[in-house]
């Protein structure tokens, strides 16, 4: 379970949180990244955005794999939350994250 | 079938289609069939028929995202004595109020978010669930508490 020493989080900090949570999820996960920010409340929040296999993504085993690393993040990155930051939690497939490009993922 | 389950079949329809503007319709539909859900759960109490309406007019978005964000809070909110899976339930539902808010706003107005298919998909299986665990725990009073706080400021 993560820890924090106080209500700033750093990109550092959160991505070291990411990158141990990323070795307890399974091989359906390809990618993990995360960002700080305000949301749309402007409130403090961090931004997930999960890769998973093009397997995985698909609706019809849809309802097993996402779930399943939502609560995972949900459940580890709940210090952060206590902190006062919103979690935000996005999924794309791979071949979406290859296609897009996107910076941010 | 009611409004807000329409919009979440138009919802799941949309997040299978292509274009940008159908994904985030799909995105902000979700969102929106959750939010009509909980205000026609709360002003179905109301007894005159004819005022329903009115009441539904009064509830406001900030207002409700406070009100699920507090049920969220683990701390302000403990639900001390009550069932935890339907506290659980309870803050499922909230927090996809939040959660959904949030989307509906980057989906209607942020035009640089490039969405997919899955993002809106997992959107709106966020909103689903929040039905199908609002439906297990309607009748309960802490579910009932929070419809009131979604109109009523706290003082």
């Amino acid at each position: 379970m993560a820890t924090t020493s106080g209500s700033y989080v750093d990109q550092d900090q959160l991505e070291r949180e990411v990158a141990r949570i990323r070795q307890m999820l399974g091989p359906e996960v390809v990618r993990v990244r995360c960002h700080t920010g305000l949301d749309n409340s402007d409130e403090p929040a961090i931004y997930v955005y999960v890769v998973l296999t093009d397997e995985a993504s698909r609706r019809d085993v849809w309802g097993e794999a996402a779930p399943r690393v939502r609560r995972t993040l949900w459940d580890e990155l709940k210090p952060f939350e206590n902190w006062g930051r919103r979690l935000y939690i996005s999924f794309r497939s791979h071949s979406e994250y290859i296609q897009m490009n996107d910076p941010l993922w | 079938m009611a409004y807000h389950d329409d919009l979440l079949r138009q919802a799941f329809d949309l997040a299978a289609k292509p274009t940008q503007a159908d994904l985030r319709r799909s995105v902000s539909a979700a969102y929106y069939a959750l939010f009509h859900l909980l205000i026609h759960e709360t002003v179905r109490h109301w007894s005159l028929d004819s005022s329903r309406n009115g009441l539904s007019r009064m509830f406001e978005h900030r207002m409700m995202a406070k009100s699920s964000d507090r049920i969220v809070d683990v701390r302000a909110f403990p639900f001390t004595g009550a069932d935890p899976a339907t506290v659980q339930k309870l803050r499922d539902v909230g927090g996809a109020f939040s959660y959904l808010q949030d989307r509906r706003h980057i989906a209607d107005y942020d035009n640089s978010r490039q969405w997919t298919p899955t993002e809106a998909f997992e959107d709106v299986k966020i909103a689903a669930g929040a039905f199908a665990k609002w439906q297990s725990i309607r009748g309960e009073k802490i579910a009932q508490d929070y419809l009131v706080s979604l109109l009523i400021k706290p003082r």
